[in-house]
């Protein structure tokens, strides 16, 4: 009966914490349906008197390209970062190396370094590799900045395992990138879904090198075309967050998409009932 | 695995490839901090500890260093917390987890330049949606200032930040909780624990490698939180919500003085490599180490 | 799971070529215009493509490459073209401003002299005397101003002027005694609006009490650190009518950007605006009509105040027969026109007649700004430097809030000496 009463309570605490949570998503949807008109007057609770769907038509144009470029380039980063970070994650925790700690902590340094300020010489390494303006450039930097975290996350995940699955492999005759694709990688799938979906929202969400490193829109990502929305010396909010709505449905969907293996995993723990 | 040696090592090849590049241009960064690098040309002239000095000697950069403990303080224990007992509720609870997941999950899926734009006008005091509310329900409002008082506008934005990142802490715990053996947890509840005991005292110390990445995660978030100051409040009002990484960038191209940018930005290094290194030592020893 | 590994790798391969196509695509095409910019959506976006028009029509072989780079009114313009120019990939032409705003280019070498497109294009006798002051660097200039953009309007809600019966105020005692009145009959709303969320705009009011205190001399010894901040008493004055308008001021300026904080005027919170001449062109959106909602003033209606967008010519642009093509573009009365009618700026020659614009407002503006003595504003204007600036906002920000004049003065004092103020503007007096 104590627990019924617990589960009630807990079910409501939660469902009310979930409408908190979305109401500044509330603010969005209404100010992208406004009109500029509306969205002067500034009341953000009110709802839009005769709904703009034009807005998002508007938005949706200005955005296709970047959402195109975007969806390339995340993607890849977000695939090559996890790869090189699990990969080395699992170096640095299954192998017993002398350096693995100092190594460990090399990298986590490296995540505390806001990249603005070696937005210079970031340049200048892709103009001497030629390949400023280009997918590759983009996702080479990417790769680079946020490989560190991938490791950090992946590694401190696999250090959780326990070393008698390992062994049991070796006794198998198991190689070590099989024993990762095969045993590690399926186990630990939560915490590599974790960095993923850390890693993704990183990437897609940048926003300087996504300008400093492109000229023109052949492969300039989504988020400077969103920033340009809403012009500087005018003010188009409304066509601006109904582009903030459209850019969202990619991480969503990815979310979602990563959702369904996130479940599985050969722990039989607490939490699959 | 010590046979297999060999191609472990080679697995690291393509991460240590990435952190030469990535401290080559920390080095570059190091020499800029050290020259009279002020306007758009780049100058190599040393300096020595030229620019350090006038930053130690700015009141500007003392208000910036509070601001950044207080986001530390502030932002990740509460986050983490929150996090783990909503992971904790959610498992109970037993269904709607994947939907829950979603909808706190969902503002991460913003750019921070939209949520800086959006809690501006949550924070609105005349009709943003938090005085609104607020009125309606009959509490008086003219006081409530938001992220227009410089006393309040810090903790303002750390809020707008826990709005962000708790989906995240959730995440990572909810998984982190099902590798949690069952008859651990059964065999407390038989002997009658309560809902507190087994959170607390049973699960929660086994999520040691949970809260480690989380705590670091959100550590390096106070670093990242740049766009969302430079949208929300661009620092202000006075310097009351600028954190370093914002100074730098503002040293850096605002005021075109590279130099103290620069420096700014090993201040900011040397800050979280003695924060986290320490921390991250003892916690890999007490929790994760088995 | 093998699923998983073969999405992986076809991603790889994907992304290899990619790459290649990334690496033909990155390669200089031959005929390209390259230009940097911040006139990103709605009817700036039109204006700046009114001249990409005129331009094709001049040389139709070249692609125009246009890169907006939006974000902050400039900010992260900067740290693109900072990355760009020290990596010595520089663009062929982008959007600056004038005075320090372009001296630091220059200073890095950066730009190169256009002396000759001015002669053949006569401009120096065709603008106001004072776009030569602030556009001339050691004898030489390396740039063209395509527009003019006023900044010491002051707009104000027409009905409540109307009702109160309150004569829209030239001086600055004028602005003070209707904030008075205001405040007055209808304690609910503020007199003046202001929106601090972007900082800069602090630095208008500042301007304002400088100009209106000691006049325009006074204006541009002060704005170049040539005054003495601590001990000058009309400085000091200055200050303390800011500090006398603050408590008119609507309270909760620092959570709104300037768009919202114009919109005062709409949703009658406030009942007057200092801003900019673009504001008109905001209010129009969003369904005021001028001289019924709205009208404006200019204080002091005898000085022309404000600043221009110009394009410079960057030395080694990669393409530089199509950038000097722009550039000499730019001078045409054709092209500031076009630009301008679109724009809500005025054209910074003074040879289009002031009766082309369909407003009141920018007809004035044209017409002083051929009459009247003029001053650049002091931020984007370029009379202070970026550095004074960007510490002179913080500094603003917080007097705003604690209303310290003898704090504010201290600190200003402080932050012109630490950032060289009268050495790095030397240059303006020594004309």
């Amino acid at each position: 009966m104590k627990e019924r009463y617990f589960l009630l309570i807990t079910g409501l605490l939660v469902s009310i914490l979930a409408v908190i949570w979305m109401v500044p998503i509330y603010a969005l949807v209404t100010t992208s349906l406004k009109t500029q008109e509306e969205v002067a007057l500034q009341k953000y609770l009110d709802l839009p008197r005769n709904p703009q769907f034009s807005n998002f038509g508007k938005a949706f144009n200005a955005l296709k390209i970047g959402l195109r470029n975007s969806l390339v380039i995340s993607l890849s980063a977000t695939f090559l970062c996890i790869f090189v970070g699990s990969l080395a994650g699992y170096a640095l925790t299954g192998f017993n190396f002398r350096f693995a700690t100092p190594l460990f902590f090399l990298i986590v340094v490296v995540t505390f370094l806001p990249y603005h300020v070696i937005l210079i010489p970031i340049t200048q390494f892709l103009k001497t590799l030629g390949l400023l303006n280009s997918y590759a450039g983009l996702i080479l930097i990417y790769v680079v900045l946020n490989a560190p975290m991938a490791t950090l996350i992946t590694g401190t995940f696999f250090m959780k395992i326990p070393p008698e699955l390992e062994e049991a492999a070796i006794l198998d005759g198991c190689k070590p990138f099989r024993y990762y694709l095969r045993i590690l990688v399926p186990v630990s799938l939560p915490g590599l879904i974790s960095a993923t979906i850390l890693v993704f929202i990183q990437i897609y969400n940048e926003f300087l090198l996504g300008i400093a490193l492109t000229r023109g829109p052949d492969v300039k990502p989504v988020m400077p075309f969103l920033a340009e929305l809403k012009g500087t010396q005018i003010a188009q909010w409304h066509i601006q967050m109904a582009g903030a709505a459209i850019t969202s449905v990619i991480p969503v969907l990815v979310f979602i998409f990563l959702g369904r293996y996130f479940i599985s995993g050969l722990m039989a723990g607490y939490g699959k009932g | 695995m010590r046979y297999y040696k060999f191609q472990g090592f080679a697995f690291l090849i393509p991460i240590l490839v990435i952190i030469g590049i990535f401290y080559a241009m920390i080095i570059w960064d190091v020499f800029a901090a050290f020259t009279h690098w002020q306007g758009l040309q780049p100058t190599w002239r040393f300096a020595g500890l030229y620019n350090f000095l006038r930053l130690f000697q700015m009141s500007r950069f003392w208000v910036n260093l509070r601001n950044n403990l207080l986001w530390l303080l502030l932002f990740i224990a509460p986050t983490f917390l929150t996090g783990f007992v909503l992971a904790y509720l959610i498992t109970n609870l037993g269904r709607g987890e994947a939907i829950l997941r979603q909808i706190f999950l969902f503002p991460m899926a913003l750019s921070f330049i939209i949520t800086g734009v959006l809690w501006a006008w949550m924070y609105d005091p005349s009709s943003g949606v938090i005085n609104s509310v607020l009125k309606a329900f009959g509490f008086n409002t003219s006081k409530l200032g938001w992220i227009a008082l410089p006393k309040t506008a810090i903790y303002c934005m750390i809020v707008a930040a826990f709005w962000q990142y708790l989906g995240f802490a959730l995440v990572i715990y909810l998984g982190a909780i099902k590798g949690i053996p069952y008859e651990m947890v059964e065999a407390a509840k038989v002997d009658g624990a309560s809902h507190w005991t087994v959170a607390f005292r049973i699960i929660f110390p086994n999520l040691g490698h949970a809260t480690l990445i989380c705590t670091t995660m959100l550590a390096i978030t106070t670093v990242k939180v740049f766009d969302l100051v430079w949208v929300m409040t661009r620092g202000g009002p006075g310097v009351s919500t600028e954190i370093l990484p914002y100074l730098m960038y503002r040293l850096a191209f605002d005021s075109r003085d590279l130099g103290m940018g620069a420096a700014t930005s090993i201040v900011i290094l040397l800050f979280s490599a003695a924060m986290v290194i320490p921390y991250s030592l003892w916690a890999l020893n007490k929790w994760v180490r088995t | 799971m093998r699923k998983f590994v073969n999405l992986g790798i076809t991603l790889l391969f994907g992304v290899l070529f990619l790459g290649l196509v990334g690496i033909a695509l990155a390669q200089e095409k031959e005929n390209e215009f390259i230009i940097f910019h911040y006139w990103t959506a709605g009817g700036e976006k039109e204006a700046i493509d009114a001249l990409f028009e005129l331009y094709q029509k001049r040389n139709p072989g070249v692609k125009i490459v246009e890169n907006p780079v939006a974000g902050g009114g400039g900010e992260t313009m900067l740290a693109v073209l900072m990355s760009n120019l020290a990596a010595g990939m520089p663009p062929d032409s982008f959007q600056d401003h004038q005075g320090n705003q372009q001296k630091d280019y220059i200073d890095a070498g950066y730009l190169e002299p256009v002396d000759d497109i001015w002669a053949e294009a006569n401009f120096e006798a065709r603008i106001n005397p004072m776009w030569v002051k602030t556009l001339k660097f050691g004898g030489h200039v390396y740039s063209v101003p395509i527009n003019a953009h006023r900044t010491n309007w002051l707009w104000y809600n027409k009905k409540i002027f109307d009702e109160l019966g309150i004569k829209p105020p030239e001086t600055y005692d004028e602005l003070l005694e209707a904030c008075k009145k205001i405040k007055e009959a209808k304690p609910d709303i503020s007199p003046l609006a202001l929106g601090t969320r972007e900082k800069v705009w602090s630095t208008y009011l500042y301007d304002m009490v400088l100009l209106t205190t000691g006049g325009p001399d006074f204006y541009e010894q002060a704005n170049t650190g040539k005054i003495d901040f601590r001990n000058d008493p009309t400085f000091r004055k200055a200050m303390e009518r800011y500090a006398a308008l603050i408590p008119y001021i609507y309270p909760w300026h620092a959570t709104k950007s300037w768009d919202e904080a114009g919109a005062l005027l709409k949703t009658g919170e406030a009942a007057m605006y200092w801003m900019g001449d673009w504001v008109l062109g905001y209010y129009l959106s969003i369904g005021m009509q001028p001289k019924v909602d709205f009208s404006a003033t200019a204080i002091p209606k005898d000085i022309w105040m404000g600043h221009a967008d110009t394009f410079p010519l960057p030395k080694g642009a990669p393409h530089p027969n199509n950038a000097r093509d722009w550039i000499r573009m730019c001078t045409t009365p054709e092209a500031q026109k076009a630009f301008n009618l679109i724009k809500g700026s005025v054209t910074i020659v003074n040879d289009v007649p002031p009766d082309v614009y369909p407003d009141p407002y920018r007809q004035r503006s044209a017409h002083d700004l051929r009459t009247l003595r003029a001053v650049c504003d002091g931020f984007h204007g370029g009379m202070i430097t970026p550095a004074f600036g960007s510490e002179l906002m913080d500094i603003l920000t917080r007097f705003l809030v604690d209303q310290d004049v003898d704090a504010a003065i201290q600190a200003i004092a402080e932050a012109a000496e630490r950032t060289n103020l009268a050495e790095a503007c030397s240059w303006f007096w020594e004309q």
